[in-house]
């Protein structure tokens, strides 16, 4: 494709000098969101994107979910430009965005209804439901709707939801923000031991720094006012990660590192 | 997880145990009110004249269901009913929809829908019977303006009280605007589509039996008004009864329909 050498493969998800703006209520005004953004990432890493809010953590994860429009800049997967939604991404989204209407199968189904994949049956895409409600642990609760669920099972769901549409790209964006902390450690927890079956591309955005480190190959650091990537910090920790591993140095120095980037 | 499914049933159980009382309380409450009822004018309390009693309704229902024309009544006010209701169904709810999802119509259109919201669609009763007759054409008509609003209204609402984020998440799975439409705009809204249903259809019916009364040569309506003229507070009251336990039937069809359609969670 192009004549970069052998041993640095092209990157799988590559941002270049993005710019996100949004017009501002009642005023002319555009308030940008994100400034000038490069980033570069991996096949099969999982980065995490730590910052304030209103850093515009989100506005970029967007902005790769092809959900939001870039003023200037784009991003590129494998090399093409985003243009909108693909089928090599899903979202996990803050506030689950589950359908209540629908059971926690037909929840889980509904990415691959939208999707069309071709060659599928009604049946198949019931099947491969069950399959991704039994993954997140969800056996036995297959027909409760979400208002029967916790904010953790919700999630659970939502992640579920963007699995079964088996992405190349992962794209969680502060999928733990609502749940309580032990939750949120559970789930960190059960989110890397599911990513770490398939090492799927896994960009995720947290203002909790632990998380951010835990979960992380790459931690990008944004600040606020404009928003901008202030740093790219690469987390050298051992996988597979535990509790343990928070306590350990080399995790403390790291979570240090990042604080005093934010401050 | 065991035991959060063992509370859920326990919890079910409970609620069925509540109802079975509820439907109890409520069939004593109504053998009550009978009973008052015919027991009443019997010990000179009341005038039967002006209260009737059920076992005289009762006669009156059978006398009214054995001779003839009941049925033609019957026919020609469910005819208005259903034709008119059916239209407001029918034109209500796409236009909500379509309201719902283009604010600039909206803008539009708001303050006529407004408007006629606010009349009281039997004030318009006069003008429709000058434009149409005293025929059939004028009560489907009320049925109609009285029906469509509420649907409409409601159905906009159901729109725009769409999470958005439940749209962002259908298009982050490469979903058409087709498919936003049938997958959860449409099933989205229901609740407040058929919440709108159930109110249009009670102005509905208030339009048939008004407009009947008004002015017309047959129907419910028809026989309300001329029972009540003749001062027969039986005949009257049975075909007051039939309305209303049309209007309950109709009602609780429409909530069982929206129970199934939410349930069926497609």
């Amino acid at each position: 494709m192009d004549a970069r050498p052998e041993l640095e493969p092209a990157p799988h998800i590559r941002v270049e000098s993005l710019t996100v703006a949004y017009e501002k209520p009642h005023s002319d005004g555009k308030l940008i969101a994100v400034s000038d953004a490069n980033l570069e990432i991996a096949r099969g890493t999982f980065v995490t994107i730590v910052g304030p809010s209103g850093c515009g953590k989100s506005s970029l994860l967007l902005s790769i979910a092809g959900l939001v429009r870039p003023a200037t800049g784009c991003v590129r997967i494998n090399g093409k430009p985003v243009s909108g939604p693909g089928r090599d991404r899903a979202v996990v989204f803050q506030d689950f965005a589950l359908m209540p209407w629908r059971s926690v199968i037909a929840n889980v189904r509904f990415g691959l209804e939208l999707q069309r994949l071709p060659g599928l049956t009604a049946e198949d895409l019931t099947a491969r439901a069950h399959r991704y409600v039994e993954l997140v642990g969800l056996k036995g609760f297959e027909h409760y709707h979400p208002h029967q669920l916790s904010g953790g099972m919700r999630q659970r769901v939502g992640i579920a939801r963007a699995l079964a549409v088996d992405p190349e790209i992962l794209l969680l964006d502060e999928p733990f923000g609502s749940l309580d902390a032990q939750t949120r450690d559970l789930m960190g927890s059960e989110l890397i031991a599911i990513w770490e079956r398939n090492k799927k591309t896994a960009l995720f955005v947290t203002h909790s720094i632990d998380e951010a480190i835990f979960l992380a190959d790459q931690v990008v650091v944004m600040a606020t006012n404009p928003g901008r990537i202030t740093e790219i910090i690469s987390v050298d920790l051992p996988r597979p990660r535990s509790v343990e591993t928070m306590d350990s140095k080399r995790f403390i120095e790291y979570r240090q590192r990042i604080r005093e980037r934010l401050s | 997880m065991k035991l959060t499914r063992s509370i859920y049933l326990t919890a079910h159980n409970a609620a069925s145990r509540l109802c079975a009382q509820r439907t109890l309380i409520s069939t004593l409450a109504v053998v009550a009110f009978l009973a008052v009822w015919e027991l009443a004018p019997r010990t000179g309390a009341v005038d039967a004249t002006f209260t009737s009693q059920p076992r005289r309704v009762m006669a009156a229902g059978w006398d009214i269901v054995t001779s003839g024309g009941f049925l033609n009544d019957v026919s020609v006010s469910l005819a208005e009913f259903a034709i008119g209701f059916g239209l407001a169904i029918a034109i209500g709810v796409p236009v909500g929809l379509v309201l719902g999802r283009f604010p600039l119509l909206r803008n539009i259109l708001d303050p006529p829908i407004m408007a006629i919201y606010a009349t009281p669609h039997l004030a318009l009763l006069p003008i429709i019977v000058v434009w149409l007759g005293i025929g059939m054409q004028s009560k489907i008509a009320v049925a109609f303006v009285g029906g469509v609003i509420p649907i409409l209204v409601n159905t906009t609402a159901g729109v725009r009280g769409l999470e958005r984020s439940w749209i962002v998440a259908a298009r982050s799975f490469c979903a058409s605007s087709w498919d936003v439409f049938v997958k959860v705009i449409l099933p989205g809204s229901l609740p407040s589509m058929t919440l709108g249903i159930r109110l249009g259809l009670s102005r509905a019916v208030l339009g048939v039996v008004v407009g009947e009364m008004y002015q017309s040569q047959a129907g419910l309506g028809n026989k309300v008004m001329r029972y009540g003229s003749e001062f027969r507070t039986d005949y009257l009251l049975f075909y007051v009864l039939l309305i209303s336990v049309f209007g309950l039937a109709a009602t609780t069809a429409v909530r069982v329909f929206e129970e199934k359609l939410w349930t069926a969670g497609k």
